[in-house]
């Protein structure tokens, strides 16, 4: 699939898992667009279906029992019509999937491997000038098993990187991170936005994160999942720390908390509920 | 210079036990506390090593049932671990053959001794059949397993980074089913050893389960001594060697979190 310029649109889509049995309703007439080049975050009470959404445009999940979604103006996934996992909407996931058995330059490579995108000597290139990039190039023949959390991160950013994808879809990526990694990363995510423009789709939990990175946060509602809020980040990049501190970043801040408290309260009186 | 007293003192370590048993050996041997008959002291033992060398006998032993251990392992994991990603990754294979196989995977293989012998004869390809059969089971076992349970999030991560299915079972699901594949096929060098010491001493021409046998009908208990000894050597050696191929070929298994 060529690259694109990195348009999602994804059109009333309503998922339910095991219809014939559990029946799950996790996420309900969800419609929306994610810009070419935009960041968009996506917060919302655990369970409320923000991973299902981005499993439904990589791939992992099939669209049912309606809805779209278009990358780019074409039609990827409809319940008649299944869409495999592919390099053009890589994947990030919350608890690292870097194959162990292999050093950080054959995780990175093996994307392109697989898709004839680079080849021989011109691959190994792109890949030492991504590492290079990611201050990872002298580990690059290391095992990932040798590495801190926060390096791991970053070669997995950069094996997704090198497919040159569509879209990049980030799964809480930097859940299980102490602060000051998670800091570190931060920087270097912002770094690999402003150097690639890629667009970005990433689902956190941390509501200071999401206003940090992103273009535009997304509020979900608990299960079923559906759209509560869109807050539009208009601060400017390239972002520093202190951003953090500035008085419009506190208002977004108070909205989205503000925005995401009731749905964790919805959350929790359901979870009573259903203890009961 | 204290890496090499460090090494030193190992040795010394390792060697004391082993020196002080075969010294009491010997003490309680020749003093007659024992009959000497039944357990001969070391010094006779030695000897029967020594005659055994000069007759060519022990290495003539040594090197069919090493052959045989080594060609019925490579058949037997060979099998193992084809049979084993077949049936973990290909449903239709697995609907197939996993009720045949869980049938006959608890039949002790040392019960088909005597059948072996029916079929194949005295010669080589019984006491191969029999490597085979026992080696076979833990590896296809523990291929199976690795197979089937291999993190999820390592076939998505490769769906993802463009892997076909075929990629993706060779290049993902079974590196990292290897540490479970390489237990099995630990599992499977012990049983191969056990097996073929059985198969031989029930009927072969050669080997050093011959040895025994050919030792206990000839009432020559140092040779049977010398046969348990090279058994056990052999043994020790072929788990040290398996362990450093796996060194080699995991290294990513052994790294440690900095």
């Amino acid at each position: 699939m060529a690259t694109g310029q990195g348009h999602v649109k994804v059109e009333d889509v309503t998922k339910i898992y095991d219809p014939e049995g559990a029946n799950v309703l996790a996420v309900e007439d969800c419609s929306f667009e994610i810009k070419p080049g935009e960041f968009l975050a996506i917060v919302g009470p655990s369970g409320c279906g923000k991973t299902t959404l981005l499993n439904m445009i990589a791939g992992f999940d099939h669209v049912e029992p309606k809805g779209k979604i278009y990358v780019d103006g074409e039609l990827l996934a409809a319940p008649d019509k299944k869409l495999q996992p592919g390099p053009d909407r890589v994947v990030v996931f919350q608890q690292g999937a870097l194959f162990p058995w292999k050093t950080v330059l054959e995780n990175v490579i093996f994307g392109p491997r697989n898709t004839g995108k680079y080849q021989g000597s011109e691959l190994k290139e792109k890949a030492e000038e991504l590492l290079a990039f990611a201050g990872m190039k002298e580990f690059m023949n290391d095992f990932p098993s040798r590495m801190s959390s926060g390096m791991q991160r970053r070669v997995e950013i950069i094996r997704a990187l090198i497919n040159e994808p569509t879209i990049l879809l980030l799964d809480e990526p930097f859940r299980a991170l102490d602060a000051i990694t998670k800091a570190v990363m931060h920087r270097f995510l912002l770094d690999t936005f402003d150097y690639t423009h890629k667009t970005i789709m990433f689902i956190t939990h941390d509501l200071e994160e999401s206003i940090y990175l992103s273009d535009r946060v997304a509020v979900m509602t608990t299960r079923p999942g559906k759209f509560k809020t869109w807050i539009d980040v208009k601060i400017p990049r390239p972002r520093e720390t202190r951003v953090k501190a500035s008085p419009e970043f506190i208002r977004l801040k108070e909205e989205v908390i503000e925005a995401v408290h009731e749905e964790a309260i919805k959350a929790f009186q359901r979870g009573e509920r259903e203890m009961a | 210079m204290t890496k090499l007293m460090t090494k030193l003192r190992i040795a010394v370590l390792f060697a004391l036990p082993v020196i002080g048993f075969v010294l009491l050996w010997e003490i309680f041997s020749r003093s007659g506390a024992i009959d000497s008959k039944l357990f001969p002291p070391p010094t006779v033992v030695a000897m029967a090593f020594a005659e055994l060398i000069k007759s060519g006998e022990i290495f003539r032993d040594t090197g069919y049932s090493v052959g045989r251990a080594i060609i019925g392992f490579a058949i037997g994991a060979g099998l193992g671990v084809f049979v084993g990603t077949l049936t973990g990754a290909v449903k239709v294979v697995r609907n197939a053959f996993l009720p045949l196989i869980q049938v006959l995977r608890p039949i002790p293989s040392i019960s088909l001794v005597p059948l072996a012998i029916v079929w194949f004869g005295l010669g080589e390809v019984s006491k191969i059949f029999l490597v085979t059969w026992s080696v076979f089971f833990p590896v296809w076992l523990n291929t199976f397993l690795g197979v089937t349970r291999v993190d999820p999030v390592y076939v998505w991560a490769a769906s993802s980074l463009g892997a076909s299915k075929r990629a993706s079972l060779l290049k993902v699901i079974l590196p990292a089913s290897l540490p479970l594949i390489m237990g099995g096929m630990r599992v499977g060098v012990a049983l191969a050893y056990m097996n073929l010491v059985a198969a031989e001493m029930a009927g072969a021409y050669v080997g050093l389960g011959f040895r025994l046998e050919y030792g206990h009908m000839v009432f020559r208990i140092d040779q049977m001594l010398v046969a348990i000894v090279m058994i056990g050597i052999l043994g020790a050696l072929s788990d040290r060697g398996f362990t450093g191929v796996v060194e080699t070929l995991l290294p990513w298994s052994q790294t440690k979190k900095r």
